[in-house]
């Protein structure tokens, strides 16, 4: 039997795994489905369609599944919570737009005090947000992604695997991943080298990725031409290479810089953008 | 009309409240958590982990007070939040409790004002009638002395240390300390490197200091950060000035720490180590506890 306080309001306990726990003043509406071992604490609210994973924690204040702000009038999207994910106090997720894909995040995140992720947003796993992140509307987090404090991710921008975006980055178009972004526009300033190390990436990755960016980039946050692109392809065989000039060249190949709204986007995501 | 009021709030047993503190209706508040007299929470305030709020705090509505921290090195060992008399938290402020490594103990002293979403993380020590704008982040083990004025969305770095009587301009990151007196900001630009704008004179009117004083520190600072390649330098000047005016010897002191830590920081020095403020403020059961539970 989950363990429910008497001061919570369930209205669907048969969506609720056996060893959930739920505190005082939650509210968890008709929808909601809950995995084993979640922990929900006092004064959370999960709402709409929202499935949570296994293992979640979800600390006072943090709000999951509510209409989209900028869309309130939307109803029936989907929000997706996967496995392990930590929500401290005041998270705020969305639930989708409706005829979108539906709000979407991973497993194993850790989202701290206060962050906003848009409805249709899609983080997919392993990653750190620090407090007050927002993720706008329909943006693309990929994995292992760390972002500083009051990181704001524009709608339909992609954040690539294993970036780190300092404080008060704004990430207005697609980032590559493997590196350090900060600014306003953001633009690339390094590769994420601590990051790679602790995620296990071996030193010749490294340096090759090294040698990459500095043929890429030049610090004033200029795209790399084509030509470079291909030239950092040449006489090496890595697959990180591979996928950071493959992720720069989809992001480039769109007018605006994100790939999301590229002619023939996958999954509709580009038909219903601004 | 009368509330049932084991119906609308959630108050652990164990809890130590006054009888005269005031509890809003959904509020929560833990088995170890001590509330003292006269201290007002608002609606759906929500106080866990080991702590203290001391008298005649008021407490706005969301405010979370002693989750554990977000650090991942943190264990789940007993760690305390502890915060003084006559503060005021407006919605939505967040408060960390402490980690074994970062000396078991974050602090909030008497008099602050924290604005709306606020956020004091693990270890800080934020002293005496400081004002914390609109979603400050205080990120872990920083020190925030008294009087200091810190605008609004100002994120601050681990381990640094905003001075007494300075202010932070709004939206400006702090990566390295802050000195006593001064202003500090970043104009709005996110990457210009943040630095020092000028004396901050009402800081110079809190903190009470005579007039001579006042044009003493003023001269200091204006010295000192005008051309900051050279402090080390400058310092070694000023230091053999014979017997300085007690405020100027305490800026004097400051920056001496902030040239032997590192990277601007002289917090640095406690990575990993127990700071003196832990020491002081750490009530006797819990240096207990602590002594009972060495850090592995």
């Amino acid at each position: 039997m989950p363990e429910i306080s008497p001061k919570a309001v369930v209205l669907n306990p048969a969506g609720l795994a056996d060893d959930v726990r739920v505190g005082a003043f939650t509210f968890l509406g008709p929808d909601v489905t809950v995995g084993a071992g979640t922990v929900l604490h006092n004064s959370v609210t999960v709402v709409g369609v929202t499935s949570l994973g296994a293992g979640c924690e979800l600390f006072p204040g943090c709000v999951a599944g509510a209409p989209p702000a900028a869309v309130p009038e939307a109803r029936g999207g989907a929000c997706r919570i996967g496995d392990r994910n930590i929500l401290r106090e005041h998270v705020f997720i969305e639930a989708g737009a409706g005829g979108g894909p539906g709000t979407f995040l991973g497993d194993v995140n850790l989202l701290m005090v206060g962050c906003h992720v848009g409805h249709d947003a899609r983080i997919e796993g392993e990653g750190i947000f620090a407090n007050f992140t927002q993720i706008d509307p329909h943006g693309r987090i990929e994995k292992f992604v760390r972002t500083s404090g009051l990181t704001s991710v524009g709608s339909y921008a992609t954040v690539g695997a294993y970036t780190f975006t300092t404080g008060y980055a704004s990430v207005e178009a697609d980032v590559p991943p493997y590196a350090i972004v900060q600014g306003l526009p953001s633009h690339v300033r390094c590769v994420n080298v601590e990051n790679l190390r602790r995620c296990g990436f071996d030193e010749e990755t490294i340096r090759l990725l090294k040698a990459s960016f500095r043929a890429l980039f030049n610090g004033r946050g200029d795209a790399p031409s084509p030509r470079m692109l291909q030239e950092v392809l040449e006489g090496q065989d890595n697959e990180h290479v591979r996928y950071l000039v493959e992720s720069l060249r989809s992001s480039l190949a769109s007018p605006t810089g994100k790939r999301l709204e590229a002619a023939g986007a996958a999954d509709g995501v580009a038909s219903d953008g601004p | 009309m009368v509330h049932d009021l084991s119906v609308t709030r959630e108050i652990a047993p164990g809890a130590e409240v006054s009888a005269d503190a005031s509890i809003g209706p959904f509020c929560v508040i833990g088995p170890e958590v001590k509330i003292r007299p006269g201290t007002v929470l608002a609606q759906r305030v929500t106080v866990i982990g080991r702590t203290v709020l001391g008298r005649d705090n008021d407490i706005a509505p969301g405010c979370v007070l002693g989750a554990p921290p977000q650090d991942l090195k943190y264990r789940g060992r007993p760690t305390w939040l502890i915060v003084g008399d006559r503060n005021v938290f407006r919605a939505n402020v967040t408060a960390h409790v402490g980690t074994e490594a970062g000396g078991y103990l974050t602090r909030i002293g008497d008099d602050n004002v924290l604005a709306g979403g606020a956020h004091v993380a693990h270890d800080c020590y934020v002293d005496d009638r400081t004002r914390l704008g609109v979603c400050v982040m205080l990120a872990g083990h920083v020190r925030v002395e008294t009087g200091a004025v810190v605008g609004d969305y100002t994120g601050a770095h681990h381990f640094t240390t905003i001075g007494a009587y300075a202010r932070v301009e709004p939206r400006t990151p702090v990566r390295r300390d802050v000195p006593p007196y001064t202003i500090f900001s970043s104009l709005g630009y996110y990457n210009a490197p943040t630095a020092f704008r000028g004396v901050h004179e009402q800081g110079l009117a809190a903190a009470g200091l005579s007039d001579a004083d006042c044009q003493a520190v003023r001269q200091a600072v204006r010295h000192l950060f005008q051309d900051e390649q050279a402090l080390a330098v400058k310092l070694e000047e000023m230091s053999a000035a014979p017997d300085p005016p007690q405020p100027v010897a305490e800026l004097l002191a400051f920056c001496r720490r902030v040239l032997a830590g590192t990277f601007g920081r002289c917090r640095e020095a406690f990575r990993g180590r127990m700071p003196p403020e832990a020491l002081c403020h750490l009530p006797p059961e819990a240096m207990a506890e602590i002594e009972g539970n060495p850090p592995r």
